[in-house]
């Protein structure tokens, strides 16, 4: 005979995810350390906003960036260039980051930091379920890559606290506008702070790292005043 | 897309729960997914198939309960299914409001078989 049984778990799958960026936040929190997880489609310029968020930020604070992509080590090279610390992550086949990872490259640096940047694998489904224990996901849609493109992967709006348009050098050569792509944003997440930025022009870029600026000092306020 | 991870996932917790109860098979899993979890329905079944054959819980079926989006206003207190490409309230077209369920990812329930002793 046998005896059959049900197990009552609700148990969620990625608990094991959730613990580790909880503790990374933990860590964060402590250290001040205002941490951000770039996420976007492949070749929407995650890297190239990277180079110039380094260089305007680098000489008032240390910063760290975390980089993942199935293969090679170029994006890293790319930022190292600019006198940052700068690893890569080449995850062979994961199609995501997770928050060991980012703990394990955190922990090997051996210091803490003002600002970590991780440039999540391009690909706009898996990020969004994998916590790293980042203050908020940054998602990069560029000009010309599909003005729905929002809407169409919308539980990464859902999962973004801010979207950066890119590439808007671009607009006279496309069909694209970067007024529809907001639009379509706000109606998944309407809470979403939203830039525009060419890197080239460079219109835009004042605006975004003086806002990052900003949060990098209400971070560490706030973990002084604990 | 990361449908491998998730079976992965689901697999240790399924084998520690037969441990757990020292049970011999494990039957029925149930799931919840939710729609906006950006999880296939037909990948998720498929890789965990493939990678429960021959390990300890050989056998496991999955069984997948989808989970539908829904909102809830916090001007009129509405709560709604929300469209896949329109976040927004139903019923007053609000942007202010609470996700209740849709991204969910969770195991609900095991079924395991045990021998019974003597």
């Amino acid at each position: 005979m046998s005896q059959k049984k049900k197990v009552d778990l609700r148990e969620k799958v990625l608990t094991a995810n959730d613990e580790l960026a909880r503790k990374n936040r933990e860590k964060f929190a402590k250290t001040g350390t205002l941490v951000l997880n770039l996420v976007s489609s492949p070749g929407s310029g995650k890297t190239a906003l990277i180079e110039e968020t380094v260089k305007a930020l680098k000489a008032e604070h240390e910063i760290f960036v975390v980089t993942g992509d199935l293969m090679t080590e170029n994006d890293a090279r790319r930022i190292a260039r600019h006198g940052v610390e700068a690893v890569q992550i080449s995850t062979g086949d994961a199609c995501h980051l997770d928050a060991r990872m980012v703990d394990k490259r955190l922990q090997e640096m051996g210091k803490p930091f003002d600002l970590v940047i991780v440039e999540n694998v391009g690909n706009l489904v898996c990020p969004a379920s994998y916590d790293l224990g980042e203050d908020f996901k940054v998602l990069l849609v560029a000009v010309g890559e599909g003005d729905d493109k929002p809407v169409k992967y919308p539980p990464m709006v859902r999962a973004s606290e801010v979207l950066v348009i890119t590439k808007t050098d671009l607009v006279p050569y496309t069909d694209s506008d970067p007024a529809i792509i907001k639009a379509n944003a706000l109606k998944i997440r309407p809470d979403l702070e939203v830039f525009q930025v060419s890197v080239k022009t460079p219109e835009g870029l004042d605006e975004w790292t003086s806002w990052l600026s900003s949060r990098l000092k209400a971070k560490k306020q706030t973990a002084q005043g604990k | 897309m990361h449908e491998l991870g998730i079976a992965t996932q689901i697999m240790h917790v399924v084998t520690r729960v037969k441990e757990e109860n020292s049970a011999d098979r494990v039957g029925l899993v149930t799931v919840d997914i939710g729609l906006l979890a950006g999880i296939d329905r037909e990948s998720l079944e498929f890789c965990f198939e493939a990678i429960t054959r021959g390990t300890a819980i050989a056998g496991a079926r999955l069984k997948i309960e989808e989970v539908k989006p829904v909102g809830k206003c916090r001007k009129c207190g509405e709560e709604y299914e929300v469209k896949p490409d329109d976040f927004r309230c139903s019923a007053c077209g609000s942007t202010d409001f609470d996700m209740l369920s849709g991204s969910e990812i969770s195991i609900r329930e095991v079924e395991i078989e045990s021998e019974e002793e003597g």
